[in-house]
């Protein structure tokens, strides 16, 4: 049997083979399993169903501790109350907030005066409710104080709500652990850490002389192994990425069956883009880690946050951009956004860009003398 | 006969550290041994060879060609690492399968020719199913063999291929690298121990401290040291009477006495010299011998001389 030299694709399955079965290997499957499951979980502890979130609500007040105010303002004006007055009142408080609060839903876009308007009309038709209920209850002058205590509660709450252009509602918390937390750090520092370690991995094993001794140039070693862990990512965060779905269906989040396409898709071209940025820092530096988050304090957070070309440069702008088609996000985030076509140019881009520099790198470079070094 | 490979003034360095300073030989095919101590060069020596570094200075080729970023060279070339590193994750067949695919062997083979090579270096089938984590130093070896056998290589080069194998293991190893070589692979085997070497190998190469001290066939290293000291140790009935007789005639570099033992060791000035006066010399003496033994005509002596 005479050995032909390998093709692209001989090269790109023998290293799929390897990267998967590598991955797959039951000793490593209970942590790779628990890891995917700590963020869903995260998210079950800390976002709230509608009907827990309706009994602890308190984005227009707490009813109890609102009547509480009242109750000493009668006291101060020598008008008793029967506890079974109290008791009526606190549960017709009770059931109208909850009312107040499952009927409201924030409109992603709208204006600050408008939102104003909507809170004024929304709270209106709620005091109506209350006064019209407290009637049975309370006599003559108590309702003349409630009428008065109520009508200010009711200000100051208008008041509150319109200070606060995107209030941390129920829904709010799922989209800030899918986004700024999953997407926006998790995310690129799994892709980092596993292409960083393509090379570096295989050094620190001492497996890389199985590999480059094969019949296949070292750029397209370097490549195929880029590209056979990318898909291994692409699966795995496509995974983490459903489950953290489910658990937002399972809170009864709304709007994300327009969000997950649009994610999705995003998500597909973020992988290959934040996975080849750590192929190259793994080819520069053994600690391609703390320089990853170098990077991310220095050209994400710093340059591609001014307001001129040169964000182009970060990838994160790029994400976000994409991401800001979608109107839930963009009436919770405040993302300063480029071109949608620009954006998607970029992400196809920086993959051919690191990548190749990585590639070249390989090329030139030993990656072998402290392995060496130490023998 | 082409020499498989040469070296021309080669060096390799780490820093301020030399790995190899300035060697030049050229390797015949067959099975050449690489003996040295630990640190000698060898392992810098096999990975210029099989690819894995590049030279400092000077240049080494492998069949003409340079080995570094050269697949249609590494083609040709297979390696057996040092060490006992492997993905200990994996069953040996799902990694000998990916890397034959990596080797150009076509995907409706690469099984096949797993099991091939597994068989070829006699790594029992009740193995093969368990992941090489749980693998025993020996059947490591084995496996280390085998991918390296996987496309047939032209060279084999094996880095300290004997560490951690059993007498057993041993000669079944040195039995499949004989067969390999008598099918015509030449084969480029390093070890700190020379009786390793001297039994398979018909070439030797001596480093250390990165230089190279002795080349050739063993008969070639064992003339080119002739002018060593020679080393004897003879049984006789007069120890003492046949030492004054060989200082008086000034072939002695120095001499030990064991007269109760009727030991005499001495070490010759010029073996040329010695030899052509020793049966003169034995006869004035007197002394009857009993017998001759010489400490100097094994390579693990000349081994020892040149590396220590």
């Amino acid at each position: 049997m005479t050995a032909r030299l390998p093709t692209f694709l001989d090269a790109l399955k023998a290293v799929w083979l390897l990267t998967w079965k590598s991955q797959w290997a039951t000793s490593r499957l209970p942590i790779k399993l628990g890891s995917l499951l700590v963020l869903p979980a995260l998210v079950l502890l800390t976002v709230l169903s509608p009907e827990k979130w309706t009994q602890r609500q308190n984005f227009f007040g707490n009813p109890d501790a609102q009547l509480d105010s009242f109750y000493r303002r009668l006291e101060r004006h020598q008008i008793p109350m029967e506890a079974t007055q109290k008791a009526g009142l606190r549960q017709i408080m009770r059931d109208e907030y909850a009312r107040a609060q499952a009927s409201w839903s924030e409109q992603p876009g709208q204006s600050p005066d408008a939102r104003k308007q909507r809170l004024q009309d929304h709270l209106d038709a709620t005091g109506t409710r209350i006064l019209e209920r407290a009637r049975e209850f309370l006599d003559e002058r108590q309702m003349a104080e409630f009428q008065t205590w109520e009508q200010r509660t009711r200000e100051t709450t208008v008041a509150r709500l319109s200070a606060i252009q995107t209030p941390w509602g129920r829904t709010t918390p799922f989209y800030h652990w899918l986004l700024n937390f999953y997407f926006f750090i998790i995310l690129p520092l799994t892709c980092v850490r596993a292409c960083g370690a393509l090379i570096r991995d295989e050094l620190q094993a001492d497996t890389l002389g199985f590999l480059i001794t094969r019949p296949v140039s070292r750029a397209r070693l370097l490549i195929v192994k880029y590209i056979a862990q990318v898909l291994w990512l692409e699966m795995l965060l496509l995974v983490e990425t459903l489950l953290l779905f489910a658990t937002g269906v399972e809170r009864q989040i709304p709007g994300l069956a327009e969000l997950l396409p649009l994610l999705l898709g995003v998500q597909f071209l973020a992988v290959p883009a934040w996975s080849a940025l750590g192929t190259l820092l793994g080819q520069i530096t053994s600690r391609y880690m703390a320089t990853a988050l170098i990077y991310g304090a220095v050209v994400e957070m710093g340059i591609g946050r001014i307001p001129t070309n040169i964000n182009t440069l970060s990838l994160l702008r790029h994400i976000e951009t994409l991401l800001s088609r979608n109107g839930t996000l963009e009436g919770i985030f405040v993302w300063d956004v480029g071109g949608t076509w620009t954006a998607i140019l970029a992400l196809v881009l920086a993959p051919f860009i690191f990548v190749g520099a990585a590639a070249v790198l390989f090329s030139i470079v030993e990656y072998h003398a402290s392995a060496e070094m130490q023998k | 006969m082409s020499a498989v490979i040469r070296a021309e003034e080669l060096s390799r360095w780490y820093g301020i550290v030399m790995g190899l300073n300035n060697v030049s030989f050229e390797i015949e095919p067959g099975l050449t041994g690489v003996v040295g101590p630990n640190g000698a060069g060898k392992s810098t020596l096999l990975q210029i060879i099989t690819g894995q570094l590049q030279p400092s200075s000077g240049e080494l080729t492998v069949f003409g060609l340079r080995p570094w970023n050269n697949p249609a060279l590494l083609r040709r070339l297979g390696y057996c690492p040092e060490g006992e590193a492997m993905p200990k994750e994996l069953r040996p067949l799902d990694w000998l399968r990916s890397l034959a695919l990596l080797s150009g062997i076509p995907d409706g083979d690469a099984a096949a020719r797993g099991e091939a090579v597994l068989d070829r270096v006699k790594l029992p089938r009740e193995h093969w199913d368990k992941r090489m984590g749980q693998y025993s130093k020996g059947m490591k070896q084995r496996v280390k063999l085998a991918q390296g056998l996987l496309h047939e290589p032209e060279l084999l080069v094996l880095d300290e291929p004997m560490n951690g194998l059993d007498p057993m293991g041993r000669q079944e190893i040195a039995q499949t690298l004989k067969e390999l070589a008598s099918r015509g692979v030449s084969i480029l085997i390093s070890s700190h121990i020379l009786a390793e070497l001297e039994a398979l190998c018909k070439n030797i190469l001596v480093l250390n401290w990165g230089r190279i001290l002795a080349s050739g066939s063993q008969k070639e290293i064992r003339a080119d040291i002739k002018d060593w000291s020679e080393e004897l140790e003879i049984e006789c009935d007069s120890p003492e009477r046949l030492a004054r007789r060989l200082f008086d005639a000034d072939v002695l570099l120095g001499f030990d006495l064991e007269p109760a033992a009727g030991l005499l060791r001495i070490r010759v000035k010029d073996a040329a010299v010695f030899y052509e006066q020793w049966t003169s010399l034995l006869l004035q003496s007197g002394t009857t011998i009993h017998g001759i033994r010489s400490r100097s005509r094994s390579l693990q002596n000349i081994y020892e001389k040149v590396t220590m």
